[in-house]
């Protein structure tokens, strides 16, 4: 494979996003007049071939290799191996945004027709571009570009959430949203600056391999040096705030409720994945041989974050904002994964002890984040459906959904049911994995807890359903959207029947995902 | 003390001061141009650290663009002096004031555990051209998102602002 | 005294905890931007500061480079930054964060 071709191989969902980025900026300027819906397709397209090109990447059968001989050879610049990585956690993350992307973008056309005025193109082009951002922050090994794809990714998020400019619930959103990222922001960048204090290197791999000989002597994890541990600490901010994990949720619940919906599906479900490839990508695979030192803060941290969420989202009466924190306790029981990670993983995946797949947690990340994009997008798509419908997300709106949309009301009822975690749908499983490895890592009381919180969950998930189907109608007339808002909720919901039901295969490739973590920048640095 | 040192105290101290300064201050612009100040302190300590480029474009940047638009922003808003200066509820005081402590304190702890290291080499001047050339060529991926950056804050802060047509 | 890093690194620690603070205290969103460009500033303190002392070779020049993308980043953020507060300026006719308060836990 010539170099041509192995960088477009490498880089083609970037690039592809790119051109249409720019492609949608300047479309507006020659064609003036182009319909809008025009816009809502590309970006569709954009999305589509995106996915089809991360399909291309994980299909290549030997690309793997081809990437380590290019670069053994020189004929890679190593500007491309030092900070980007191909490897499974990025190819699964970017495959899982992708599929998150592509439901957004249906359910954007036609929210965008009934409630933007001006700068429309702007808007689809700025959502490619920060999906553009999410592919580079979970292909970044290397700190610098990391924290350039994370700002990119914030800073077109913040602009999104302020795009209803008659609505001062919008910009006030986006200013909360804005002052937390800039603050946790600053706190990330000096941790980072602790860390290569600490260290003497930005590329996370070489601090592995820094603290791997002290792995392998004694086999325990170890602590970290101070300056580290601190540093790590603070990046916990940055990424903290990208998941929205308590205590850095204070901006989530106002951003939720007051961006336009799409968005609002976007932070949840395609910014939400990267933010958790990223934050493992640095804890778990960076970090991994210093586990000793941030296990108990990522489990204590879990706890909090999802009883917080589960309690506070038992008094919400907008659904949007009842999203909001569903979407952070989800976090906690993400991290519960996180937290259940061992130094012997990180051996097992070094080929230096047996293999311990059934008792790792991390793969059970991976599968868990695709059930919930599904189940999340379902939901967020029945929502879309009825705000344009209704022009509000409060409880009310629902009210006797089933009679006047009984579709709807079925979709929304079983997204909700994925993410209470009832079988056959992917929540159950998800679930099952993380608190199964939370239990096998000596964390019981983390997956007791975690179960609670399934049932104090649903509660407020089913008070949803139980006003969609016992209470009266506010208004007789039919409920009824247009085929892409209906067919994004179905694929939504369908997605997690299917993850739930195929639970083998996508476990496999979840676990190849994870297998593939360290393994894939086996380049010497210089 | 060395020449070195005297300039490093003074820097710092300026720094130091005129981050107070421009916490203190009721009004927008004095404000602004404390800040302007510690930067520039700053920039002078990027000097003694012989990153000259680094305080060329601390310069440029901050004192010549970041500041003109606080001014600017200062301006447009027409911000009262009442309006700017004053800070959020009492009660809040005594959770800032501890976390405040426990923040300096641990990033104090966290500086003295680095090291008290000295270099030995005499500092050099580090040329601007070895920059340019670690740029586009080691970081040349952080520096095509670092224009991917700038390309969107300019269209979005255009979208954001701009008069709604007819309105 | 010699000047050695700790000292640069203390220099930068008590400008961030001083932008905290001003972080914890203001109401105004202006005076918040300016909290966050001095905290950005302390972390470029910090990265430079490591680059000098940790590795002196000026062949390695990370932390200096790392600095540079920090100021671009900073030009970036408060850009949006003050877009956001015009559009929010515009919309409820104040800008005290406390007060911007439609959107109630």
């Amino acid at each position: 494979m010539t170099f041509k071709d192995l960088f477009i191989l490498l880089l083609g969902p970037e690039l592809w996003l790119t051109f249409l980025g720019f492609f949608l900026f300047t479309l507006d300027l020659i064609f003036p007049r182009a319909p809008k819906k025009v816009f809502g397709l590309l970006t569709l397209l954009a999305f589509v071939g995106g996915l089809v090109l991360v399909a291309a990447q994980v299909l290549s059968p030997d690309l793997a290799d081809e990437v380590r001989q290019a670069a053994q050879e020189n004929r890679l610049g190593y500007w491309l191996v030092t900070t980007f990585s191909l490897d499974g956690l990025a190819t699964f993350s970017k495959g899982a945004i992708f599929i998150g992307a592509i439901l957004i973008a249906l359910v954007t056309v036609d929210y965008v027709e009934k409630n933007l005025r001006e700068g429309i193109p702007e808007f689809y082009g700025l959502m490619v571009f920060s999906v553009l951002a999410l592919c580079f922050m979970v292909s970044s090994v290397e700190l610098i570009t990391l924290f350039l794809a994370i700002e990119f990714a914030s800073i077109s998020s913040y602009i999104l959430a302020a795009y209803l400019r008659g609505d001062p619930k919008s910009s006030e959103a986006a200013m909360k949203y804005f002052l937390v990222g800039a603050t946790t922001t600053a706190a990330g960048l000096y941790g980072m600056s602790l860390i290569y204090a600490g260290t003497g290197t930005t590329y996370l791999y070489e601090m592995t391999a820094q603290f791997m000989p002290q792995l392998g002597e004694t086999g325990v994890a170890f602590s970290p040096p101070l300056p580290v541990l601190i540093g790590l600490l603070m990046m916990l901010a940055t990424l903290g705030f990208k998941v929205a994990m308590v205590p850095f949720h204070g901006w989530c619940p106002d951003a939720y409720e007051g961006a336009p919906t799409p968005i609002t599906a976007f932070l949840s479900v395609a910014s939400k994945i990267a933010g958790m490839a990223t934050l493992m990508r640095v804890f778990a695979s960076g970090f991994g041989p210093l586990s000793a030192g941030w296990v108990p803060i990522l489990a204590f941290l879990s706890l909090v974050t999802m009883t917080f969420g589960n309690l506070a989202a038992l008094w919400q009466t907008n659904v949007k904002r009842l999203m909001a924190y569903s979407s952070i306790s989800q976090v906690g029981y993400l991290l519960i994964g996180v937290a259940a990670f061992s130094p012997s993983d990180f051996q097992t995946l070094l080929g230096m002890s047996t293999f311990q797949g059934s008792e790792m947690a991390l793969p059970g990340i991976f599968y868990f984040l695709l059930g919930y994009a599904f189940a999340n997008m379902g939901a967020f798509a029945v929502i879309i459906w009825v705000e344009n419908w209704e022009g509000a997300t409060d409880r009310e709106s629902f009210e006797g959904l089933a009679q006047r949309s009984p579709v709807a009301a079925a979709l929304l009822t079983l997204s909700f049911l994925s993410l209470i975690g009832i079988p056959p749908l992917a929540g159950f499983f998800g679930k099952f994995f993380l608190f199964g490895a939370a239990l096998s890592r000596g964390l019981g009381w983390l997956a007791i807890a975690g179960v609670v919180n399934s049932v104090i969950s649903a509660f407020y998930y089913l008070e949803v359903v139980r006003r969609m189907y016992f209470f009266p109608p506010r208004r007789p007339e039919r409920v009824s959207t247009s085929l892409m808002v209906s067919s994004a909720a179905v694929l939504g919901v369908v997605g997690a029947f299917a993850i739930g039901i195929l639970t083998e295969p996508a476990y496999q490739w979840a676990m190849a995902a994870f297998f593939d973590v360290v393994f894939a920048p086996n380049i010497s640095f210089r | 003390m060395s020449v070195g040192q005297v300039v490093f105290w003074l820097a710092a101290v300026g720094a130091v001061l005129g981050a107070i300064g421009m916490l203190s201050s009721p009004n927008p612009v004095h404000s602004a141009l404390f800040l302007v100040f510690s930067l520039f302190c700053v920039a002078v300590v990027y000097l003694l650290m012989g990153a000259e480029f680094l305080a060329i474009i601390q310069v440029i940047v901050y004192a010549g663009a970041i500041m003109v638009l606080f001014l600017f922003v200062i301006m447009l808003l027409n911000l009262k002096r009442d309006e700017f200066g004053q800070d959020r509820l009492f009660r809040q005081y005594p959770v800032s004031y501890l976390a405040t402590a426990v923040l300096g304190a641990v990033l104090t702890t966290a500086g003295l555990a680095v090291g008290l290291r000295f270099s030995e080499e005499p500092t050099l001047l580090v040329p601007a051209d070895r920059l340019a050339n670690l740029l586009f060529t080691k970081y040349l991926l952080p520096f095509e998102l670092a224009s991917l950056i700038l390309l969107i804050a300019m269209i979005g802060v255009v979208v954001m602002v701009k008069r709604p047509r007819g309105g | 005294m010699e000047i050695g890093l700790s000292h640069y690194l203390i220099l930068s620690g008590l400008l961030f905890a001083i932008g905290i603070y001003g972080i914890l205290t203001r109401r105004n969103a202006i005076a918040l931007l300016m909290c966050v460009e001095l905290m950005l500033n302390a972390v470029n303190i910090n990265l430079v500061a490591i680059n000098r002392f940790l590795q002196p070779d000026w062949r390695i020049m990370t932390g200096q480079i790392f600095a540079a993308f920090v100021i671009v980043l900073a030009a970036a953020e408060a850009c949006v930054g003050f877009a956001l507060v015009i559009a929010i300026y515009r919309n409820l006719n104040r800008i005290n964060v406390d007060e911007i308060n439609l959107l109630k836990w």
